[in-house]
């Protein structure tokens, strides 16, 4: 198990952010909804929205630092 | 006492049922018409208290099936996966003034998984553990200490016997700890050379996991640096992980406790005008 560290290590830190925003959503999602398909729909609507605007977080982050 | 929770539902498209949920027939109020939900929270309390010690596990209660799958896999995925980015050492209880680990407070949310942590903190500020720490780090301070680090099991404690006198030991440590019953542990790690570097002798059953860092080891370094220098960034999204999990937990005993926070779609409606509403106000 602890040989996925070497591996883990080398994956740019960014990606790890993307398993935590789906979970959040999920759990967010399963707290507002009963019934499994809003449950889903919901999660994939905030994982979108919070995927686009870490997204463009980025790309203004990934600008700014062109620049200099 | 049972308890149930009515509430209507909100933009639920799906007509059928969940499980441990009943639905009612619709019932017309006002102009507009709306169905209930009827959600038999069973006892509420011993929900919320079964969601805290295991994730998912006030949802089963319930008979909340469904849910309490989804709060257990997302849940405890997100937890062990950061306890094993950051190599076990993420999470631990520590709350002495040179380090206090505030994040456990958070971490804790996930519960049973998290317990470990505090019997591996009263272990770690056990005397007899910070002795045998102590007594490691001395014997390898010492001027006999091989520079290369490596030496036989009879070698170490021919060294010691002739040297011990010359360590400066507080009273019945060389008792409580002799050294053949140390290397014994040991040796059992080793070919019969021991690297003083790679044995375990003072890291707490499992691999030190979940254990707090010993202020000064027994190279005579700071554990949580070298923690911090081996796993890198690693260590910090493991650290957020882990807290993100247990936060996570939080909402769901919550929703063990009380039931979905679902909006009407009256007042969903009502939400979005006022939204536009201030949107407009704005503009103008």
């Amino acid at each position: 198990m602890m040989g996925v560290i070497p591996l883990l290590a080398t994956t740019n830190i960014y990606w790890f952010l993307v398993p935590l925003v789906v979970a959040i959503s999920l759990v967010f999602s399963a707290t507002r909804h009963e019934h499994w398909k809003p449950i889903f729909s919901g999660a994939m609507r905030s994982t979108t929205w919070s995927m686009v605007l870490l997204g463009i977080v980025f790309l203004l982050l990934l600008v700014i630092s062109w620049w200099n | 006492m049972p308890s149930d929770a009515t509430m209507p539902p909100a933009d639920d498209d799906s007509q059928e049922p969940a499980s441990g949920l009943l639905e009612s027939e619709p019932v017309e109020l006002e102009p507009v018409i709306r169905k209930t939900l009827q959600l038999d929270l069973r006892t509420p309390w011993i929900a919320a208290v079964c969601a805290w010690v295991f994730p998912g596990a006030g949802h089963f209660y319930q008979r909340r099936y469904m849910k309490g799958c989804i709060f257990m896999v997302c849940i405890l995925a997100t937890y062990f996966a950061g306890l094993i980015m950051g190599g076990g050492h993420v999470v631990y209880a520590s709350w002495v003034p040179e380090g206090k680990r505030w994040q456990y407070i958070f971490q804790v949310g996930v519960g049973l998984p998290a317990f470990p942590a505090i019997v591996q903190c009263r272990r770690a500020r056990s005397e007899e553990f910070l002795e045998e720490v102590r007594f490691i780090r001395e014997v390898r301070e010492a001027d006999f200490y091989p520079e290369d680090n490596k030496v036989t099991a009879d070698e170490l404690i021919e060294l010691l016997r002739i040297k011990s006198s010359s360590l400066q030991l507080s009273p019945g440590s060389l008792a409580r700890y002799r050294p053949g019953e140390i290397l014994a542990r040991w040796d059992a790690n080793s070919d019969g050379v021991l690297s003083m570097d790679e044995l375990p002798a003072t890291e707490l059953w499992p691999n030190g996991w979940m254990a707090p860092p010993i202020p000064i080891n027994v190279a005579g370094e700071d554990q949580l640096a070298q923690w911090h220098h081996k796993y890198g960034a690693l260590f910090d999204m493991g650290t957020l992980y882990t807290l993100v999990a247990g936060l996570l937990n939080v909402l769901a005993i919550f929703d063990a406790q009380a039931g979905p926070l679902i909006l009407s779609r009256e007042e969903d409606q009502e939400k979005k005008k006022s939204i536009q509403t201030r949107m407009k106000f704005n503009k103008g």
